[in-house]
């Protein structure tokens, strides 16, 4: 049984002291894990859990099984439990014990183990075989822009606009993505795409612990952007953006890499944006996790749409660093372990957001739009409650 | 990941759901540790989530008819090791879905909440209606409210340095037979009274026979505690040492001050200088005393501050320093105490602590102070493990809580091994000495019976016999009983 993985983070493991402050203990944090929230609330189910059944598999007590990798790919990587703990070592000061990494070596162990549950099984294949989560032809890549003035990216452009997989397979996401592009056009930003050569940025390869397809990727990736002289990239998703920031870099990768809200405020701060119609909504903002949690950027995309004239912005009681994932990190958008029923984390997120008195929710990630887009649905929530993209918002206000 | 391996699993479905019964492999793996460096508990047969009082009455009457024992569960934050259970036959059960607030009453000021609740998660709530309660002050958490009375003798020593269990005025109980009964006196408790919750008006105080029962004479799955307004002054501040002389002859006049007719500190904490190093981050090495006032106005605050701070001086202390009294604040203002100070995650901890007379406190502190010492360094520990020893006033001034932290490096083979020999010779070390630990539970549960007198064993022996005829309730916790 491969325990590579799992031995690489033994002192992560074997220094955690099974308190479970991971876990949470009050209403603002308790159920923040997605698989805590969606379980049974048995003690597996949750990080604390998980960390004594990773001591149990690596001290030889027990192995790892299929019924084992049901609970462990249902976790999506929101990184609340290493946050939550955050635990210090004194000789370092760096964390130590980070319980979202050893998740993910467990999940690497138990792909490499044959125990990957089918749906992350044909994710896998998608990367490996067409490089991006769908499955999808290269030459559909950039459909979502036909139509558009957009341009092959060049040394000449400012920007590389990496789009990502969602942005330009589903249609949602294409839309928003599209959005996006105009705004930097009406901000004259000189950009451009890769078009049908972009290939997945492997950020869920990775957190799901398939280090070599995501180097493999990665690499790709690197070696393109290099070969046309990109400088600096501007990503439409935050997982896109998770990876390029801080993976790439152990990868060879010099460039300078920012999340589109992030662009987006230096445009409106510099006024360069022409918004001019106004946007009357009353907007509630959910933090993504790759972008929130992970990188601690909780403000560009609020002062965004704080710049979008008409809109009145709500907080939900849980955002910023304490926010509930929307239930899709980790490949879980496309492989749906997580499920949960009624308490699938999107459709509770959903309702907290409706809760609030928001006619619309406002996420800055191309997977958080596609959860929210079919929780709004199954709530019946439709009509009533809408789910759209920062870039949509302000793209509509132009 | 339901198997239905074990023979309740139906029946035990049926009466809490499906979702809520499991008897995998994992799930007892799991649940078969504590948060301490004990070894893992038994692998126990089935594990359920009860939901409500009623759920556990039917899951005590279906261990009854089969002759199955039960082990409650509340955080899993023993820090003693588990000792009870059957493998693969006892049932685990984990109360912490009865986590509901029944009733905040700041008139009466008393709470009443299910035993599963998380203690932070009340905590917070009675924050917010201004309250506070009594309670241990780590980890708040992990750890459940019955958890605590059952197995920290009603909740460790909290604000004013005094025991929780004063401020505990009744249960609802599952006893091992099924049946129901409301400790206290109270509304529709055993002794009615129409308005006030206390513990014995008028009747026998059952309250008491259920703290820090290790969870063998039933599950509480109601606790009532009383609850106390804010005090919103606050003065904080610290003392260094040159030596522990210096430091005790403070504790010592401080002490003076209690009971509670004359509630000088709200907060008193002291450490050696491998503490103090620890909590200023390598800032501060000395003999330190850390306090707290907390009062309802700021004259009285300050008087009181003022008489801690001519005691500290005229017993050689010198006034602690910027970085001292930082961890003072942070500990006592800032509540960081809830989790010491961001010291419980610094690694695993092994926790040797106990009660002394006062007379003979300084003389248990230090000499318990150099058997660990002496004890790391025989076994090669001082490369991957800190220590460090506290000692504060308990109990109206008639007692000392005092004892040592081993934090250590768990990823260093042999490590874990080497502090649960050091925790198992301090159980026996305060047993021999007469002395006792706040934890009734566990292992330190264990040993404690074993130096039970003949008289007092035949008593217990008696009284769980009547209480569990079938003898399901964790059974193996004390000792031969």
């Amino acid at each position: 049984m491969p325990l590579d993985n799992l031995t690489q983070v033994r002192r992560s493991v074997l220094r955690c002291d099974r308190v479970g402050k991971c876990g949470g203990w009050d209403e603002q944090t308790i159920s923040n894990c997605p698989i805590a929230a969606s379980g049974s609330g048995m003690l597996p189910e949750s990080p604390r859990g998980l960390m004594i059944l990773a001591r149990e598999i690596l001290e030889g007590r027990l192995g790892y099984a299929k019924d084992f990798a049901d609970i462990v790919f249902r976790c999506t990587a929101c990184g609340n439990c290493t946050m939550l703990c955050n635990s210090v070592d004194l000789e370092t000061g760096g964390p130590l014990t980070q319980p979202d990494r050893v998740i993910a070596a467990m999940k690497a162990d138990l792909i490499e183990a044959g125990f990957a549950p089918p749906t992350v099984r044909d994710y896998l294949k998608n990367l490996f075989g067409f490089a991006n989560a769908y499955g999808a032809p290269q030459d559909e890549r950039a459909a979502g822009f036909a139509g558009e003035a957009i341009a092959a990216f060049e040394a000449s452009h400012e920007f590389l606009y990496y789009v990502g997989d969602v942005g330009s397979f589903d249609p949602r996401g294409r839309k928003a993505a599209r959005d996006f592009a105009r705004l930097l056009s009406a901000a004259r930003v000189p950009f451009g795409i890769l078009g049908t050569d972009e290939i997945c940025d492997g950020n869920e390869a990775n957190w799901l612990g398939e280090k070599a397809l995501f180097q493999h990727l990665a690499e790709r990736n690197i070696e393109k952007f290099k070969a046309r002289g990109v400088r600096k990239i501007v990503t439409f998703s935050p997982h896109a953006f998770n990876a390029m920031k801080n993976d790439y870099p152990a990868l060879g990768a010099d460039f300078s890499v920012q999340h589109y809200t992030q662009l987006l405020r230096e445009l409106t701060a510099a006024k360069k944006l022409p918004f001019k119609n106004a946007f009357a909504a009353k907007i509630t903002y959910h933090d993504p996790c790759f972008l929130g949690r992970r990188n601690a950027e909780y403000d560009a995309p609020r002062q965004v749409l704080a710049a979008v004239p008409g809109v009145e912005i709500v907080e939900m009681a849980r955002s910023r660093e304490n926010s509930f994932c929307c239930g899709g990190g980790s490949a879980n958008a496309f492989a749906d372990v997580l499920q949960g029923g009624d308490r699938r984390p999107s459709r509770v997120r959903v309702r907290e957001a409706f809760a609030t008195g928001a006619s619309v929710m406002a996420v800055a990630c191309p997977q958080c739009l596609i959860m929210f887009e079919d929780a709004i649905k199954t709530e019946n929530l439709t009509g009533k409650f809408r789910v759209l993209d920062v870039a949509e918002i302000a793209a509509a206000a132009l | 990941m339901p198997t239905n391996r074990h023979p309740l699993h139906a029946d035990l479905a049926g009466i809490v759901g499906a979702k809520y019964v499991a008897d995998d492999e994992y799930t007892m793996h799991a649940y078969s540790h504590d948060s301490s460096a004990s070894p893992p508990g038994a692998m126990l047969g089935v594990a359920v989530r009860p939901g409500t009082t009623e759920e556990v009455v039917e899951i005590v009457n279906l261990a009854n008819r089969t002759k199955t024992s039960i082990v409650p569960r509340g955080g899993g934050a023993s820090i003693k090791g588990y000792v009870a259970g059957e493998k693969g036959r006892s049932i685990l059960l984990d109360a912490t879905r009865l986590d509901r607030i029944v009733n905040i009453d700041t008139e009466t000021r008393v709470v009443t909440a299910e035993g599963g609740i998380i203690l932070g998660r009340l905590a917070n709530r009675l924050a917010e209606k201004g309250h506070f309660i009594h309670t241990v002050t780590v980890p708040q958490y992990m750890d459940t409210l019955g958890g605590l009375m059952s197995g920290q003798q009603g909740g460790g020593q909290g604000h004013d340095n005094v025991p929780n269990w004063r401020f505990v005025l009744g249960f609802k109980v599952v006893l091992p037979d099924g049946s129901v009964i409301d400790t206290g006196a109270g509304p529709g408790r055993n002794v009615n009274r129409a308005f006030t919750y206390d513990r014995c008006l008028g009747g026998p105080d059952l309250t008491g026979l259920f703290i820090g029962d290790c969870g063998t004479f039933g599950i509480k799955t109601e606790v009532t505690l009383q609850i106390f307004p804010p005090r919103p002054f606050h003065r904080t501040g610290s003392f260094a040492f040159a030596d522990f002389d210096a430091m005790w002859r403070a504790i010592s006049a401080l002490m003076q001050f209690e009971p509670y007719g004359e509630n000088l500190y709200t907060r008193m904490y002291a450490v050696d200088p491998e503490g103090a190093a620890l909590f200023s981050e390598g800032k501060e090495s000395a003999w330190t005393i850390f306090y707290g006032v907390d009062g309802t106005d700021e004259p009285d605050v300050a008087r009181r501050a003022e008489i801690i701070r001519r005691i500290g001086r005229e017993a050689g202390g010198r006034a602690g320093s910027d970085a001292l009294d930082a961890i003072a604040h942070a500990l006592y203002v800032e509540n960081a105490y809830y989790d010491t100070g961001g010291l419980v995650t610094l690694g695993m901890w092994s926790w040797n602590e106990s009660y002394s007379p006062k007379q003979e406190a300084a003389k248990h502190f230090l000499d318990w102070r150099a058997e660990v010492h002496a004890q790391m360094k025989r076994r090669d520990m001082f490369g991957y493990a800190k220590v460090f020893s506290h000692i504060l006033p308990s109990d109206g001034g008639r007692m000392a809580f005092q004892g040592t932290h081993l934090i250590f490096d768990d990823s260093v083979p042999g490590a874990r091994q080497a502090a649960f020999e050091i925790e198992e010779r301090y159980r026996h070390w305060v047993a021999e000495r007469g002395l006792f630990t706040e934890n009734t539970q566990g292992r330190d549960a264990n040993v404690a019976a074993r130096h039970w007198s003949p008289q007092f064993r035949a008593f217990m022996k008696s009284m769980k016999r009547t209480l569990d005829p079938n003898n399901i309730m964790n059974p193996g916790v004390w000792d031969n009983l």
